[in-house]
């Protein structure tokens, strides 16, 4: 039959199958087995495509003259910087770089799903490990303002008795954070896979072997599902991540004094 | 139904869902560290270099453009109090002459005021001087034409003649005076 | 396991999939509330509009988690079926 010799991918999605990324090699490491998945190969893509970026933007750059490529770079980084210093103060100017990173990471990693492929930011373990560098950033921040001492006092506050209600509000703090990216990427993800298929069905029902539907229509639900959430995740991940930051030191004014 | 061939489904490994990968974490915090320490090379570091020389650029600019202005402020300003005090000179200048010829016509016809009442002053007494000499020069005479007269009448008697003479030659002597 | 076990298993994973979508109530009529005085707030004084978009978007991140929350759980009981 000639209905039969087109390819499969014209037929749109036909199996609505939730899983988490594939596994392409893995090693044992002792007790622990170190995966290679699909999550880590798109990483490096997204990480040479965004330095690539970043290399293409800052080429032959000139005090006077400046080229459009130049433009955005500056405009990039002077967006990124003032965010940083109104959200932050000054003396955390130098988190900068960071945060551009877990911005654009976040940013590409979601949109690479536009490719077909799976966005980096529908993996549990990225945003955990990204929320786990916040982590350690915080108690970090905490201990050097505070000492040890009062790091640990900080936990037993008001009183000995809201110890582990403290702890766990620790630890959810990051927890919290990848849970919420993780949720609105992956969701995302599933509800847009999920009306490729219905939409691939019901081009099916109607006796079409190609899947007509999935041409276009869905495009308008993915530039909430994809681009805006994507752009409002990644903004509120960094936002989230500058504000316990900042909040973990003591206040400008007297941080400045000392 | 087009469907995979099973031999390969069957090979893939996938994770599940929601799932903590050790593997993925740790290559993604690998991944993270590159893009840090990338960025922060290739991007920052270039950028804030060529704001920095350009901010510097605009200082030294805008620095020379205030000293040219205050120079030139001040050379106004110079100009101005030069060209306020010569003004200043000039009236001085006008107001001492209008002073000096004032004081001069004054102190003329001051001069010539005291003059003639000088003058005048000399005038009336010589006059006076005048009509006291002649009173006494009258009076002086008359005394010795009396003294005259009383000796001619002792020195011998009178007739009629005589007295009629006498008398003529009185008048006469007193017209003589006059 | 049975047929009927695990079609007893299934009906109660959507079930409770539909229930925990119910979390999503919450973030729905919060982040409405939230919107709507950052409305009053950017009409009041438009200068801050930036500032007032850039918190409430914050604001409603946060809010929003609980609804994520519930929309992961739904999805888990789902897709994931963790008790077949």
């Amino acid at each position: 039959m000639a209905i039969m010799a087109i390819p499969a991918f014209l037929r749109g999605p036909t199996d609505p199958n939730v899983t988490g990324p594939q596994v392409i090699t893995s090693w044992k490491l002792g007790p622990l087995t170190i995966n290679l998945t699909e999550t880590v190969v798109l990483e490096w893509i997204v990480v040479a495509v965004i330095l690539g970026l970043a290399c293409f933007l800052t080429r032959n750059l000139k005090v006077r003259g400046v080229s459009k490529r130049q433009a955005v770079a500056e405009m990039a980084v002077e967006t990124i910087t003032k965010l940083v210093r109104d959200t932050m103060g000054r003396r955390w100017l130098w988190f900068t770089p960071y945060i551009a990173s877990v911005f654009c990471f976040s940013i590409f990693g979601s949109l690479i799903s536009l490719f077909g492929v799976r966005a980096v930011t529908s993996d549990f373990s990225v945003l955990l490990s990204w929320a786990a560098v916040t982590f350690l950033i915080i108690t970090w921040t905490k201990i050097r303002y505070g000492g040890i001492g009062g790091y640990l006092k900080g936990f037993a506050d008001p009183m000995p008795v809201m110890l582990p209600i403290n702890i766990l509000s620790e630890v959810a703090t990051p927890a919290a954070m990848a849970l919420r990216h993780f949720g609105n990427i992956a969701g995302g993800g599933i509800i847009m896979m999920l009306v490729y298929y219905g939409l691939a069905n019901a081009s099916h029902m109607i006796g079409l072997d190609i899947a007509v539907f999935d041409v276009g229509i869905p495009a308008v639900l993915s530039l909430y599902f994809d681009l805006f959430s994507d752009f409002m995740q990644a903004f509120i991940f960094i936002m989230l991540t500058m504000v316990f930051v900042s909040n973990a030191g003591p206040a400008e004014d007297e941080a400045s004094a000392s | 139904m087009v469907s995979l061939p099973a031999a390969v489904a069957a090979a893939e490994v996938k994770l599940p869902f929601l799932s903590i990968d050790t593997g993925t974490i740790l290559f993604t915090l690998i991944n993270l560290a590159i893009l840090v320490f990338g960025l922060k090379h290739f991007l920052f570091k270039p950028v804030n270099d060529i704001l920095a020389k350009r901010q510097e650029a605009v200082d030294k600019s805008l620095t020379e453009a205030e000293q040219a202005k205050s120079e030139a402020e001040a050379a106004q300003a110079e100009y101005a109090e030069k060209l306020a005090a010569a003004k200043e000179e000039s009236a001085e200048m006008i107001r001492r002459a209008t002073r000096r010829a004032q004081e001069r016509s004054d102190e003329i016809v001051a001069a010539a005021k005291a003059e003639a009442a000088a003058v005048m002053q000399q005038n009336e007494a010589e006059l006076e001087r005048e009509k006291r000499r002649a009173a006494s020069e009258l009076r002086s005479e008359v005394s010795g034409l009396a003294v005259m007269v009383a000796e001619k009448v002792v020195e011998r008697e009178i007739n009629p003649a005589d007295h009629a003479r006498l008398i003529d030659e009185f008048i006469d002597s007193v017209g003589d005076v006059q | 396991m049975t047929d009927m076990g695990e079609a007893i298993i299934l009906a109660g994973s959507a079930i409770g999939a539909g229930l925990a979508m119910i979390a999503g109530i919450g973030p729905g009529i919060g982040e409405g509330y939230a919107v709507g005085k950052a409305c009053e707030a950017i009409a009041r004084q438009p200068e801050a509009s930036g500032a007032v978009t850039r918190t409430m978007f914050v604001g409603c991140a946060v809010a929003e988690s609980t609804g994520i929350y519930g929309l992961i759980i739904a999805l888990l009981l789902i897709f994931l079926k963790p008790f077949t």
